[in-house]
């Protein structure tokens, strides 16, 4: 066997260092991402075990093993982990970053240095969050959404964690700038807009909304701490403030940021589905034009989240009108994928079962989320088990899934090894499992009244909560497996080879793993991405 | 390289754009004397527009620079535009 390419790459030649140093100090595009991969990696086992602890606590009803007070902290844990260090971070800084300046024929990004940077940033903020659970008086219990006054009243460590918010904000951002700058300028000659492959402009529409939005979330939390240190009154009404104007500025970023997370798993999804049905993508250019039409869209329906704290009649309506317009491009992306497949020669491997799960769980997400968009029924549904199922089947089941299948798709191309295959589908088939088992339940209990980060609950809910907590179990094991499989498979797996999946975009042209300078001779690029046959 | 890169603003331009920044700056704290009621926030965001917008085409040089970074930054501007009118659809009728 040929083992030559894995010697001849970036995984074991750095750009100026050697050994670890060579990884700490690298600016090659492709050890950051993996950097970010290894670290988000560690965050989500954690926060996974945070989110195990309170369905532990609500396998029974009543208290059982943690005080009220500390499921509080228990789920804004979870929720500030899980969202500004895994999900926001998630597929743009590591699979855009191994893969995009591949993608589009570079040998890194458009500014390297920023890159590594921004990766500093993303670790400066990751260990802020982590100490403001250990720092003052208690960890912060405001749930992730900070929501004022009780965030600028309450007692425990919100300083800190508001912190961490606003410095990850800021490696966001950065990241965002750099993917903007290197889509525009460092394209392979050829290469215009269209003939771009599809995760690319899934991060091209991504990097505008982490760049224009995440500062406005970055002011707000600012305005918090100003509120908390020196009483200036914006929101807490007793200074003269509005409680509602904090969730609007929250909600600004908070919701585009949901395509932060959801955007390039779309592109992922698309990148995947034509290599697993070897045909051409169906409707490129609309699933372009959804892509920015979602970028553009999503900014203005931030007010769905308010329907019940008190906006205007008029706001009301408005931002329902506006939350179902951006439901039609998400349609239409799946409308696209599901003709791609239509009379392709569909492979069935790892990457197109997860690929499959996400958009299956997508659908359940997507469509319940027009329940919780329209208004009538909001009122019904707000704060309730049914709005924690529904955005965990888009973050998890749709990001998350779409992660996974990333993992699936990329690891030859990463490691040049081969995974267990059967393995990986054993794994896929738990975790899916699992998270049927874990979130469906909680659709019904929801709409049956079952309130949100609530610790304790009647008895009638009871059954549900039974269920979750062995679906819980299922995906742990799920999840086990595949790590497993991937760590064992990523040093002793058999040689990939440069193209095991047939794919045609330009990462599959080149060496598996990549050598630190991507492409020999940077290729010219003369038909479009897809072009099977 | 190209040819924006030898632009050179004049003394003269950069002092005509600080004393009307400066002039605008006056005009910002004058018009607090004056009760606008709802409009306060228009009046006020109007007279910080067009000294933001006189800032990034002389000092940061958008002025001389390609159709396309012109088109990025108006799109900022438009977006924050209409963030306002959709934020004020919420505490004008309310
Ligand atoms: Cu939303």
């Amino acid at each position: 066997m040929d083992i030559s390419a894995i010697d001849n790459s970036f995984l074991k030649h750095g750009t100026k260092y050697k050994g670890i140093l060579g990884w700490l100090m690298s600016t090659d595009h492709k050890r950051i991402g993996l950097m970010y991969m290894y670290a988000i990696m560690i965050f989500f086992v954690v926060g996974g075990l945070l989110g195990g602890l309170m369905r532990l606590e609500l396998f029974r009803p009543g208290q059982d093993y943690i005080t009220a007070q500390t499921y509080n902290a228990v789920f804004t844990v979870h929720g500030v982990i899980m969202i500004f260090l895994v999900v926001i971070p998630g597929l743009a800084a590591v699979f855009g970053n191994i893969l995009m300046p591949i993608m589009i024929g570079a040998r890194d990004v458009a500014f390297p240095k920023l890159n590594l940077f921004s990766f500093y940033i993303y670790v400066l903020g990751a260990i802020l969050a982590i100490a403001s659970q250990f720092l003052g008086k208690g960890a912060p219990d405001t749930g992730w959404t900070f929501y004022a006054p009780y965030s600028t009243d309450t007692n425990t460590n919100v300083v800190a964690a508001v912190l961490a918010a606003f410095v990850l904000g800021f490696s966001s951002i950065l990241t965002g700038l750099n993917f903007i700058v290197t889509i525009h300028r460092m394209r392979a000659p050829g290469m215009t807009w269209f003939k771009m492959p599809l995760f690319p402009w899934s991060l091209y529409a991504t990097a505008w909304i982490q760049l224009l939005a995440t500062p406005i979330v970055g002011i707000t939390l600012l305005m918090i701490i100003a509120e908390r240190w020196f009483k200036i009154g914006f929101f807490d009404p007793n200074l003269g403030g509005d409680p509602i104007l904090f969730q609007h500025l929250f909600w600004i970023y908070s919701h585009p940021a949901v395509y932060v997370m959801i955007l390039p798993a779309m592109g992922v999804i698309t990148e995947i589905i034509p290599t697993f049905s070897q045909k051409r993508i169906f409707g490129y250019k609309a699933i372009v034009f959804s892509s920015v039409a979602i970028a553009a869209v999503g900014y203005l329906v931030w007010g769905h989240h308010m329907y019940t704290a008190g906006m205007s009649t008029t706001a009301r309506w408005f931002f329902s009108l506006l939350t179902f317009i951006v439901a039609v491009p998400s349609a239409i992306k799946v409308f696209n994928w599901i003709s791609t497949m239509y009379k392709g020669s569909i492979n069935l491997q790892p990457p197109f079962y997860f690929t499959m799960a996400f958009v299956f769980n997508f659908m359940i997400g997507g469509l319940t989320g027009l329940v919780l968009g329209s208004l009538a029924t909001d009122i019904h549904v707000h704060d309730t088990a049914f709005v924690v199922a529904h955005f965990h089947y888009i973050i998890f089941g749709g990001m998350g899934f779409a992660f996974l299948a990333a993992i699936h798709y990329w690891f030859p191309k990463i490691y040049g090894r081969m995974y267990n295959n059967k393995l990986a589908n054993i794994s896929c088939a738990f975790i899916f499992g699992g998270f049927t088992l874990l979130y469906f339940p909680q659709f019904i209990i929801g709409m049956q009244g079952m309130p949100r980060r609530y610790f304790d609950y009647l008895p009638q809910y009871e059954w549900a909560q039974v269920f979750s907590f062995f679906g819980a179990i299922v995906l742990a094991v799920g999840v086990i497996i595949m790590l497993f499989n991937l760590i064992k498979s990523a040093r002793k797996g058999a040689i990939a080879g440069p193209n095991p999946w047939n794919g045609k975009t330009l990462e599959w042209t080149i060496a598996s793993p990549p050598t630190v300078e991507n492409f020999e001779e940077i290729p010219v690029i003369t038909e479009g991405p897809y072009e099977y046959k | 390289m190209e040819q924006e890169h030898q632009h050179i603003t004049s003394y003269r331009t950069y002092a005509t754009v600080l004393a009307v920044l400066l002039f605008l700056t006056a005009l910002t704290v004058y018009v607090t004397w004056f009760d606008f009621e709802a409009l306060t926030i228009v009046v006020a965001m109007s007279i910080a527009c067009v000294k933001v917008i006189i800032v990034i085409s002389y000092f940061m040089h958008v002025k001389h620079d390609k159709l396309v970074f012109k088109l990025m930054i108006g799109m900022v501007f438009l977006l924050i535009l209409v963030i306002f009118l959709i934020l004020f659809s919420d505490y004008l009728f309310r």
